[in-house]
């Protein structure tokens, strides 16, 4: 496939329909991030691939989120990510993934913007349910989801891997664990669609949050009255601190649970079979090694950072000699440092041989995704079933090859294989 | 050889159980288990890669420096 030639990050000056550029920020440092175009690369990652040759290694987006925000520091160097996730005294989560204020909520979405140590409080009622040996229990249902999809067009040739297989069992998966009645499914499949999709519509935006949280709220009223055995029950039962979770809590946890695991893992795998239907060695290799699919599942998360995490500062300081003010913003930019030369051998390259592969695509420090080890495990059924049973694949004639980097992905990609 | 572990800073990735798990316990909830272990005889090529696999770089081997 052809390698189109696009834009790099480019240097910007100051625009009138800019929120106002804080006082401190030098404007030598002021720089916009094209990052969110889509493009045909193979790697739609790549167009970072010049962003140490041709930006400071910490510099001022100012219309990054402005909304939220009002811009952001993006810190672009590997070790300098790690030192913003690690550091929670210096960088709060206060305030993160707030989207919902847009609709006039006034709930926090936890565990995520919530600090040590209340953080831990809400991390003590959750991680029982994410553990390795909890993701363990739901590996069968999971492979069930997945071979119930693969059922469903393994004779006919041809699937939309990313619409009809990566967007469907992550939900189905996630409905089983929260214990939501299956009948939600299509409805849940709109409004993560109509909130992700909608290309900046805030009407549609607006009808998916608000959509979401009015059934939510009803499914806590239900399992108030009548408990069962799953996590959905589990939270609106929680005892954080040794008191009863707090409506805010529990919505808060349950929205950023279903907004957090299904878009994620729907996304990655979009551009896991991407890569996969352009790279018929790749898939060869894996289809001949499949003890290898568990490396292979890392490596395309590093290639693949979805989420760059932003954190509230909280006391004024330095970062590499730029001064950072208390009540700045400074975003993790994965979308560069997991492609760091200082941490990854030739980073742009698929690798199936790493040492250690430490991305921060599941993010570090306390905030560590608490979905990693159900994220990694769908991923990994979802490669090696479509493998052990679909024979090799490639991109249907005249796709629209256009990805993003980020979240949106490739929302549509349609395969072929010649049937057994 | 002797692992050691900044158990408190542990952030649950689980990576170094994923390479190497007959030398990184966890516990229940998928946090390393340990402060400081032995390794057991055989495993120690193991263990430096489970130590080289952690994000948080909280694991080192005893007498020997970070890569
Ligand atoms: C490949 C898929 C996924 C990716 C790339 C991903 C990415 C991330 C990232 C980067 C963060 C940190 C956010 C921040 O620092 O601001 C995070 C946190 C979180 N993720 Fe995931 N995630 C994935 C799957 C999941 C799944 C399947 C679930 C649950 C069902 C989940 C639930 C959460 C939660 C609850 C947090 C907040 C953790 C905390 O604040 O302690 N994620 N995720």
């Amino acid at each position: 496939m052809s390698e189109t030639l696009e834009r790099v990050p480019i240097k910007v000056r100051r625009h009138d329909s800019w929120p106002d550029i804080p006082a401190h920020v030098p404007m030598e440092l002021v720089h916009e991030l094209d990052y969110l175009d889509e493009n045909s690369r193979t790697d739609p990652f790549s167009v970072t691939e010049n962003i140490y040759n041709e930006l400071p290694p910490v510099f001022f987006s100012p219309q990054f989120n402005p909304v939220l925000y009002k811009g952001v520091w993006v810190v672009t160097r590997y070790e300098d990510i790690r030192e913003v996730y690690q550091n929670d005294a210096l960088y709060s989560t206060e305030g993160a993934a707030g989207f919902q204020r847009l609709v006039g909520e006034t709930f926090q979405m936890l565990p995520l913007a919530a600090d040590p140590p209340d953080h831990g409080k809400y991390r003590l009622l959750l991680n029982p349910w994410f553990s390795p040996k909890a993701i363990n229990v739901l590996e069968p249902q999971i492979k069930g989801v997945i071979n119930e999809l693969i059922d469903g067009f393994i004779d006919k040739g041809e699937c939309d891997v990313a619409f009809d297989y990566g967007r469907i069992y992550p939900v189905k998966v996630f409905l089983n664990l929260m214990g939501f009645p299956f009948d939600k499914f299509e409805d849940f499949l709109e409004w993560e669609y109509a909130i992700l999709h909608s290309r900046g519509d805030a009407k549609k935006m607006t009808w998916g949050t608000q959509g979401a949280l009015t059934y939510l709220r009803s499914f806590i009223e239900e399992v108030r009255k009548s408990p069962n055995d799953k996590l959905g029950s589990a939270i609106v039962h929680g005892q954080i601190d040794g008191r009863p979770a707090t409506e805010d809590e529990i919505i808060g946890t349950i929205f950023f649970l279903w907004v957090g695991g299904l878009d994620t893992v729907a996304a990655t795998t979009s551009l896991m079979f991407r890569r996969l239907a352009q790279d018929p060695s790749l898939q060869q290799r894996l289809r001949e090694n499949p003890e290898l699919v568990p490396e292979a599942i890392e490596e395309f998360m590093r290639m693949q950072p979805l989420v760059n995490s932003s954190r509230k500062v909280k006391a004024d300081h330095e970062i590499h000699g730029v001064k950072i003010k208390k009540g700045d913003h400074v975003m993790c930019y994965n979308t560069a440092g997991n492609f760091d030369p200082n941490e990854f051998e030739n980073p742009r390259e698929f690798r199936l041989d790493r040492q250690a592969n430490r991305h921060f695509t599941l993010a570090g420090g306390p905030h560590r995704c608490l979905g990693s080890h159900l994220a990694r495990r769908e991923l990994r059924l979802a490669l090696s079933e479509f493998l052990r049973r679909v024979p090799p694949f490639r991109v249907k004639e005249g796709a629209d090859m256009r990805a993003y980097p980020g979240l949106i992905a490739a929302p549509r990609l349609p395969i072929v294989w010649t049937p057994a | 050889m002797k692992v050691i572990a900044r158990k408190d800073a542990c952030a649950g990735h689980a990576r170094c159980h994923a390479v190497a798990p007959e030398v990184f316990d966890l516990d229940d909830v998928g946090y390393i288990s340990f402060y400081e272990k032995e390794v057991p005889a055989g495993l120690e090529a193991q263990a430096r890669r489970g130590v080289r696999a952690c994000p948080e770089r909280i694991l080192r081997i005893e007498g020997e420096t970070l890569d």
